[in-house]
């Protein structure tokens, strides 16, 4: 008789949904948990048109500085480092997160330092300081990014010509200097087949859940507004306030099919409308151990369970996030199935529906508030960026796992799995 | 000097290389930040080289000695919107100022206070200059009208010119101050004659292979007959002569190496270089004469709106970044 009911129960705890579907195991939670306490981001403008286009950095990064901490309600003191992903800025930013720190209130005592691993600079940062707090090395750190397109270019990173002779020895150092991003979006449609047609389609269900994200006041809640002065077309400077992500509109399919490629004439299937807007913006997180928190008694948004990055060939760039997000979801002992949003940079529809459909990785969890094609990518910000929006719409659905994953320049991919408490 | 230089179809301009080798750079030797808004104008006492003007988007005017240029001598106001252009009377105590609240005005400088209005724009006043011989003054603006005041009663103009078809942006005297250059939003440079009704008896688009070409400054030389400068959104500055006899006009050559619109053009006392300042932020220095770029200033980071010279070595400017510089070549 026991062993019937026993069989029973063995039978019927397989007819229990299991909330994870490998193998394999999400750490228990602990006190040594890198915990997320505060999250914020400015709005995304257009460079050179939107509220921020004569905006710098070190102003740019002050409202969300001072948003992490007034949300966490903790002296600025207490903090100990400060980290800033940048890419575009002389020395990835160094001196301006310093300025931005101090002008956000953050005393002279706290440490900064700036990083530039490309398009996942706003995440790298935010894991550096995460790593960090994982050896004890710090308590209290700041992670974010910060980007102005409209005052630094893409084409401003270095100078091709005054590179040395031998990288054009070397193929993949030759393809670093010589393959711009559009051309390696159009590598990644070519080589992998992804036609103009699946392209728009991600283009237009970007704008479409970014619109409709817009309407319900989503985007505008992740927005920490601030005032700035912009200059008209007369050089007239005026105070504006900077509240709304500007790159969001209505679209349809068929105006998406009438614009031209850019980067390839003949042939080419990346245009305007299917690739990222350039932005400008800043976002932070800030951070600490689960211990800290609770004896502080702070509100802890989630924890971070695992970041990976990967190194694929430059000039296929975009297919990075495919060999990342594996490889982090590994570690954190998840698969794509146990993931309920996927924040994952569209840099491009080429890359980023390679990316989908490769990893198998359902539509309706992508980006469901729209993506760089809607929003924009200011590069050093974006990271930080998805993880603003990630927790929104994690808390908003109130659904558990999450990852932030992007491509980046010079051919890697990076991805950080997150858990909402 | 030799003839006219050919000119080139601009399907043919490119970035030229040769001569950057011989290229300076300079640094301003002063900077000063007083404006609180974008400084968008400047001009030197014609009578007294070490007193400017600049006038700025903060709505005043603000006069200043170049040897103690620490901080400005007077702020005018009166204007009840931004100041847009201001010019010396060549005596040097009177000036006239333009502005987009729709008038321009007249000023005694020594005093610091608005004597007279201009009053007969609907719109923007975009620039107003006197004649050579002080007597006249003509503004242009928004609503496409061409003014020429007489300072002895400056109730009303003494002609109107409204044959444009677009927005004028910047207006001159020739020398005899019969002849009036004006410059439009659309790219025109014409000729208006006083002598015939307020006519304009000459007309030339200026060249370009892009859709817009504003133009946004002339300049008439006062050392060279019939010559005038024009500033434009094609990069260059385009040298022009225009013979009154048989109301001919020539394209004599164009100033080449900006890498953006061309915001305000002026010749040394001596007629041997010539100062553009240009939306790229920087202003050049150039051989009056063969059109070779001599000098680039560098130190600015907006839009340089204005910039002249005190004598054949020293120069004062100012732009949207709102400080004002002054250089030494």
């Amino acid at each position: 008789m026991e062993k019937a009911a026993q069989r029973l129960e063995t039978l019927s705890s397989h007819l229990v949904p299991q909330t994870t579907f490998n193998a394999g195991t999400v750490i228990p939670k602990s006190d040594d948990d890198i915990v997320i306490v505060a999250y914020a981001r400015t709005a995304i403008t257009k460079a050179g048109k939107g509220a921020q286009k004569d905006t710098n950095t070190e102003e740019m990064l002050v409202p969300v500085l001072q948003s992490v901490i007034s949300q966490a309600k903790i002296d600025p003191k207490i903090i100990d480092d400060v980290c800033i992903g940048s890419v575009l800025q002389n020395g990835a930013g160094a001196n301006q997160a310093r300025m931005a720190m101090f002008m956000a209130g953050i005393p002279e005592t706290t440490t900064v330092k700036a990083v530039n691993r490309q398009c996942s600079s706003g995440l790298e940062a935010v894991m550096e300081i995460a790593n960090a707090l994982r050896v004890k090395q710090i308590d209290f750190g700041i992670g974010g990014g910060v980007e102005s397109m409209s005052q630094a270019s893409l084409g401003s990173a270095f100078d091709p010509k005054k590179l040395s002779p031998k990288v054009y020895e070397n193929k993949f150092a030759k393809d670093v200097a010589t393959i711009n991003m559009g051309i390696t979006s159009e590598n990644v449609a070519e080589r992998f087949g992804i036609k103009r047609e699946k392209q728009d389609q991600m283009a237009l269900e970007s704008q479409t859940k970014a619109v409709a994200a817009t309407k319900n006041g989503l985007l505008q809640k992740e927005i920490t507004p601030y005032k700035t002065l912009i200059k008209d077309k007369d050089g007239k400077a005026t105070e504006v306030v900077v509240d709304k992500d500007d790159g969001v509109r209505e679209t349809t399919l068929e105006a998406l099919g009438k614009l031209k490629p850019v980067f390839k004439k003949e042939g080419g299937t990346t245009t305007p409308g299917n690739a990222s807007q350039v932005s400008d913006g800043a976002a932070c997180v800030l951070l600490t151990r689960r211990s800290i928190a609770k004896k502080m008694g702070l509100p802890i948004h989630g924890r971070i369970l695992s970041y990976a990055c990967a190194g694929v060939p430059p000039d296929v760039m975009g297919i990075g996030p495919a060999f990342a997000i594996p490889v982090a979801l590994k570690k954190a002992g998840l698969t794509v199935n146990d993931i309920d949003v996927f924040e994952i940079n569209e840099a491009f529809a080429s890359q980023a529906t390679y990316t989908i459909e490769k990893l198998s990785i359902p539509r309706e969890k992508l980006n469901p508030r729209g993506g760089a094609i809607a929003l924009g990518h200011p590069v050093g910000m974006t990271g930080s960026r998805m993880i603003v929006t990630l927790f929104s719409e994690l808390h908003r659905t109130n659904k558990k796992y999450g990852i932030v994953s992007m491509c980046m320049g010079t051919g890697m991919g990076a991805c950080g799995v997150f858990e909402k408490e | 000097m030799e003839g006219a230089q050919s000119v080139q179809p601009l399907e043919e301009l490119v970035f030229e290389q040769s001569g950057v080798h011989n290229l300076k750079e300079i640094q301003p030797i002063f900077s000063v930040r007083e404006h609180t808004n974008s400084v968008d104008t400047l001009a030197v006492n014609p009578s007294k080289k070490s007193e400017f003007i600049t006038g700025s988007h903060d709505k005043t005017m603000k006069l200043w000695d170049l040897n103690k240029p620490q901080k400005s001598l007077l702020t005018l106001t009166g204007h009840t919107q931004g100041v847009w252009c201001v010019n010396y009377h060549p005596g040097g105590a009177q000036v006239v100022s333009a502005s987009p609240e729709g008038v321009a005005k007249l000023w005694d400088v020594k005093a610091g206070k608005s004597t007279a209005n201009l009053a007969v724009h609907t719109k923007r006043v975009y620039w107003a200059t006197y004649n050579q011989a002080g007597t006249h003054v003509a503004t242009c603006g928004s609503d496409r009208l061409l003014a020429y005041w007489d300072l002895r009663k400056t109730t009303a103009p003494v002609s109107v010119n409204n044959q444009s078809e677009s927005v004028i942006l910047s207006c001159d005297f020739f020398n005899d101050g019969q002849y009036i250059i004006l410059t439009t939003l659309e790219g025109d440079a014409s000729i208006v004659s006083l002598q015939d009704n307020m006519n304009i008896i000459k007309h030339e688009t200026i060249e370009t292979n892009q859709r817009s070409n504003i133009a946004y400054c002339s300049h008439v030389v006062r050392q060279e007959e019939g010559v005038f400068l024009i500033g434009s959104e094609n990069k260059l500055v385009t040298k022009y002569k225009f013979d009154q006899k048989d109301l001919q006009l020539e394209k004599q050559g164009f100033f080449k190496g900006h890498s953006n619109s061309v915001r305000h053009v002026s010749v040394s006392p001596s007629a041997t270089h010539l100062l553009s300042t240009c939306e790229d932020h920087s202003l050049r220095l150039w051989d009056y004469h063969s059109y070779e770029p001599k000098v680039i200033f560098s130190g600015h980071h907006d839009n340089v709106t204005g910039g002249a010279f005190v004598d054949e070595n020293t120069a004062v400017s100012c732009s949207w970044d709102l400080t004002i510089k002054i250089w030494k070549f």
